[in-house]
């Protein structure tokens, strides 16, 4: 899985951070991504402590310009270690890190975890779809928006106003 | 008004004012002529020196004229015949008007005819001179000599003339002289006798005012001391005179009532109704309707009468008013009136009948009440004919107490019952007291009979009451004493005896403490000292007598009740109920209770653990059982993509199958966690409008009802209810979706929705032309995974009406099938409405 994140090299395109430990999701993602020829470079991390260390510049992660900050992070709920929701909230303590857009990428439509998630300031909630090409679909959606049209603080910015 | 009356009345003011004016009229008109008389001497006098005066005037007349002779004699002037034809025309006016003057008196008549007729000669002469003279002749001394005579017999004349008229004048003069004196003396006496009637006149007058005022004010003092208010007033009902008892009467000081006018002084008011009386009316009935309101707010029933004052044959001149209180005298007769009835109600209700006896005891004379009562015959009672109407039963004995009294001579008293004459018995009581003479021997027995009927029921109905409430005393099994102030028991019932375990008569007089098991009498004791203490009723106190074990031990509730009456308190209840049974059952109870309530709590922690439980097993359904499912299809999904070519026709159909089937599971899934979801979620319930639901739900099915062409049908608008728009989406989307799914091939759906509300319940109709469910399906296809047609033709996971039937009951609604006409099938959802 390792070898994987660091298969992605394109310098320059917008990096999506996806915090998912299921390593064939992961892999059916990335092949979606390919398949909807999406012009970014995916960054995974497996757990919650991880994708912390990650966000953080800590540890293996500690060098940006392999492990660039992500322009959308994807993240399950359902992690080792460090749950999604924990992971949220640290990400939106962070003063460089709070207008990042999170979207929460989940099997679980619990009424309780999407309240909880949007309380902890999630961008949006959405559904693993069953059908692979629903996630094909899903990915270019996510791309057209946040990464295409969506308009973000400047991270100077943001990092500046805290 | 005073004057005419003295005019009137008083005689001698009157002749001495007439006597007064008759000698004053007299008088007047003596002066009256002695002035007329005395004018008169007056122009007589003036008369004789006018006669005097002419005389005078004559002779100088006739001087001047022989003087203007002489000179024209002389001088031969014509001046002076001027001057003598002046004179010579004026003396015989003179004479004539002399004539005149003296007609009256014929000797100065007589003596003017010589007098005037030697004027004439003598002129005559004098005129013949003068003419001698013009005609130049000297004058003839003879007619000279002759002038000369005449001049003399002229002068004699006037003289005589003038002597007469001075011998007028003196006599006139001294006529004038005796006048005047006359007038001074009528005069003088005309003022004496004025000033004397005057005097005369005042003195009488003085007296008789006198008079008048010492009669004015004895009429004042009669009119004040009357016991009647009295109120004069002149013709136009201007008040002129009140007395003391009117100025209390009216509450008006006589100094300010005195110019008032009547009907500002008097007011009254109706005696019924208290409206105001006009005082003409209340004049005409004598105030026998009226009642006079005083100025200071007080009433007084009145008698009123009024009566002009009138002088004898004059008009009147004004009223007096006399107004009488009879305030006491109504309220006096009121009470007479009052004390006459009561005393005839009290006599005529005595129910006591006096009698007399002879010494032997033989009835002699009795009050006729008795025959009233009994509705004996008066010759039937004497004797011991009275005894007939004594009930048989009663009749012995009272014979012979009275029997016995008469031999005795001891007072008799007795109670007995006779048949009265309605026919009803009634209790009465005899007394007799024997009246002795100076030897001491009985001379007649007075008696009393009274009926004491109401008396003896009450008192009979009382024992009977007693005899009652000492039953009861006796009967309950609550123990019961009264103790004194004293503490100590005065009565007990035998419930008490029993818990004191001694016999009654043991008890009686002694303190409880003394007569109960230890605790108890000490409790009890106490409470009844607090209860002494502080009057009032002390319940609800509860205490166990502890047993040898607790099998044994007995409890008890008491209440103390002090009997008060208006001297104080007279004793204490003490009421002892044994409640060992049920505070036994109610400790059970309590247990019980206790254990229950443990369990529940128990319960109710094992029920949320479990739901705690589920809710994390749905959790990981959803989350862990779904992730290799998505794998599954994605891989299968890749494979066809990536290998289709290498694959066999078998191997892609395969693969195929294999999406197909993951994608039911899902579905499924995703159904199984729908329907968990809704039996466990905490529902909010809130107003919800049903179209906005069936809008969402339209959108949301938007791509199914393109697809299959369905028509829709909605009866706007829908009711609103009480339920939750999430559940109510779910649930309506299901239906709808089912149908327009459930439709024969080929039959274009149509999906029809109306609402209605009824009272307090909203329904939702949601009718098809769809397959249809046969009656006896209706049940079973609310139940979970119930499917009724395969997979193949109608795809689905058999939870969706399990959802709706779950939902409906979460929002307290309900949902049932019913029948339509020409196939297809019609949901109906109740709920509750809101306004």
């Amino acid at each position: 899985m390792e070898s994987m994140s660091h298969e992605d090299d394109g310098a320059g395109l917008p990096v999506i951070l996806l915090v998912e430990d299921n390593p064939d999701d992961v892999l059916l993602a990335r092949r979606a991504v390919k398949k909807a020829s999406l012009a970014v470079a995916m960054q995974v991390v497996e757990d919650g402590d991880e994708a912390v260390a990650y966000l953080g510049g800590s540890g293996p992660f500690g060098d940006r310009v392999r492990h660039p900050l992500p322009a959308l992070v994807l993240l399950d709920l359902k992690l080792p270690k460090r749950s999604g929701l924990e992971v949220l909230r640290w990400v939106r303590s962070q003063p460089g890190l709070d207008t990042t857009p999170v979207v929460v990428l989940t099997s679980s439509s619990e009424d309780e975890d999407i309240q909880k998630a949007y309380a902890l300031g999630a961008n949006s909630y959405l559904l693993k779809p069953v059908a692979f090409n629903g996630l094909v679909q899903l990915l270019g959606v996510l791309d057209l928006y946040w990464l295409k049209n969506n308009l973000t603080v400047p991270t100077a910015a943001a990092g500046a106003r805290q | 008004m005073l004057f005419m009356k003295k005019f009137k009345l008083r005689a001698p003011v009157t002749v001495a004012t007439v006597l007064s004016l008759l000698v004053l009229s007299i008088a007047l008109g003596v002066l009256a002529r002695g002035i007329q008389n005395q004018s008169g001497a007056w122009q007589w006098v003036v008369h004789t020196r006018e006669v005097l005066e002419h005389v005078q005037a004559t002779l100088t007349l006739t001087s001047e004229a022989e003087a203007a002779q002489r000179g024209f004699l002389i001088t031969g002037s014509d001046t002076f015949v001027a001057g003598y034809r002046q004179a010579s025309d004026t003396v015989l006016p003179h004479v004539a008007q002399l004539r005149t003057l003296t007609r009256d008196n014929p000797r100065q008549q007589a003596a003017l005819q010589p007098f005037e007729q030697a004027l004439r000669m003598r002129l005559e002469l004098l005129e013949q001179v003068m003419q001698e003279k013009r005609a130049g002749r000297a004058p003839d001394l003879a007619m000279l000599e002759s002038g000369q005579v005449l001049k003399q017999r002229i002068l004699a004349q006037a003289d005589r003339i003038r002597l007469e008229e001075e011998r007028l004048l003196q006599e006139r003069q001294g006529r004038v002289e005796a006048g005047r004196r006359e007038l001074i003396t009528a005069f003088v006496t005309t003022a004496g006798v004025a000033v004397f009637l005057v005097v005369l006149l005042w003195v009488i007058s003085s007296r008789d005012a006198a008079r008048l005022m010492a009669e004015r004010a004895r009429l004042d003092a009669t009119l004040r001391s009357i016991g009647d208010g009295v109120i004069a007033t002149d013709l136009h009902g201007t008040v002129s005179l009140m007395n003391r008892v009117a100025e209390e009467l009216t509450g008006t000081p006589e100094a300010r009532g005195v110019g008032m006018r009547l009907e500002q002084l008097l007011r009254f008011r109706g005696r019924s109704n208290g409206q105001p009386v006009a005082l003409e009316e209340a004049i005409q009935d004598g105030g026998e309707h009226a009642v006079l309101a005083s100025g200071d707010g007080r009433e007084h029933a009145i008698e009123l009468s009024a009566a002009p004052i009138q002088p004898p044959g004059g008009a009147a001149t004004g009223t007096v008013l006399v107004v009488r209180d009879v305030t006491e005298r109504n309220a006096r007769a009121r009470a007479l009136a009052e004390s006459e009835a009561n005393y005839r109600y009290t006599i005529e209700l005595n129910p006591q009948i006096p009698w007399r006896a002879s010494p032997e005891g033989e009835i002699e004379r009795f009050s006729d009440r008795w025959l009233s009562l009994t509705g004996q015959a008066r010759d039937a009672v004497p004797g011991a004919g009275w005894s007939s109407v004594v009930l048989d039963e009663d009749r012995p004995a009272m014979m012979q107490a009275w029997a016995q009294a008469v031999s005795s001579g001891e007072p008799f008293d007795f109670e007995f019952r006779i048949h009265a004459a309605g026919g009803q018995v009634r209790w009465m009581r005899s007394r007799a007291n024997p009246r002795r003479d100076d030897s001491g021997a009985i001379v007649a027995w007075y008696g009393l009979t009274e009926d004491i009927h109401a008396r003896k029921e009450s008192e009979l109905a009382l024992n009977s009451r007693l005899a009652q409430i000492e039953t009861i005393y006796r009967a309950v099994p609550v123990a019961l004493g009264l103790v004194g102030p004293d503490l100590r028991l005065a009565e007990l019932n035998d419930a008490l005896a029993e818990v004191s375990g001694s016999p009654k008569r043991a008890i009686v007089g002694r303190t409880p403490a003394e007569v109960l098991p230890a605790p108890v009498g000490e409790r009890v004791s106490r409470v009844l000292e607090q209860v002494l203490r502080e009057r009032r009723q002390v319940t609800g106190v509860e205490f166990s007598s502890p047993g040898a074990d607790a099998a044994q031990q007995r409890d008890w509730l008491a209440g103390y009740y002090p009997v008060l009456d208006g001297s104080g308190l007279q004793g204490i209840v003490v009421a002892l109920l044994e409640v060992t049974r049920i505070k036994a059952a109610q400790r059970e109870l309590i247990e019980a209770n206790q254990l229950l309530e443990q369990r529940v709590e128990e319960r109710t922690a094992q029920i949320a653990e479990a739901n705690a439980e589920l809710r994390a097993f749905a959790h990981t359904v959803a989350h862990d059982l779904r992730a290799p499912l998505r794998n599954v299809e994605g891989f299968a999904t890749a494979l066809i993509e990536d290998e289709a070519e290498r694959m066999s026709e078998d191997g892609r159909l395969f693969a195929g199958r294999i999406v197909a089937a993951v994608v039911r599971m899902d579905r499924l899934i995703t159904d199984l966690l729908a329907y968990s979801r809704l039996s466990r979620a905490e529902l909010r319930l809130e107003r919800v409008d049903l179209g906005a639901v069936v809008k969402t739900v339209l959108r949301d099915l938007e791509a199914q009802v393109l697809d299959s062409g369905a028509q829709l049908d909605i009866a706007w608008p829908l009711p609103t209810v009480r339920g939750n728009s999430t559940i109510l989406v779910q649930v309506i989307g299901n239906l709808v979706s089912n149908a327009i799914k459930f439709v024969d091939r080929g039959v274009v759906p149509r999906v029809e929705i109306a609402g209605m509300r009824e009272g307090a319940v909203a329904r939702l109709l949601i009718g098809d032309n769809g397959i249809g469910i046969a009656p006896e399906h209706r049940e079973h296809v609310f139940g979970v995974f119930e499917r009724l047609h395969g997979h193949e033709r109608y795809p689905g996971t058999g939870i969706g009406l399990a959802i709706v039937k779950k939902g409906l009951e979460r929002m307290d609604g309900s949902v049932r099938i019913l029948d339509r006409e020409g196939g297809g099938t019609t949901f109906e959802l109740a709920m509750q409405a809101t306004d």
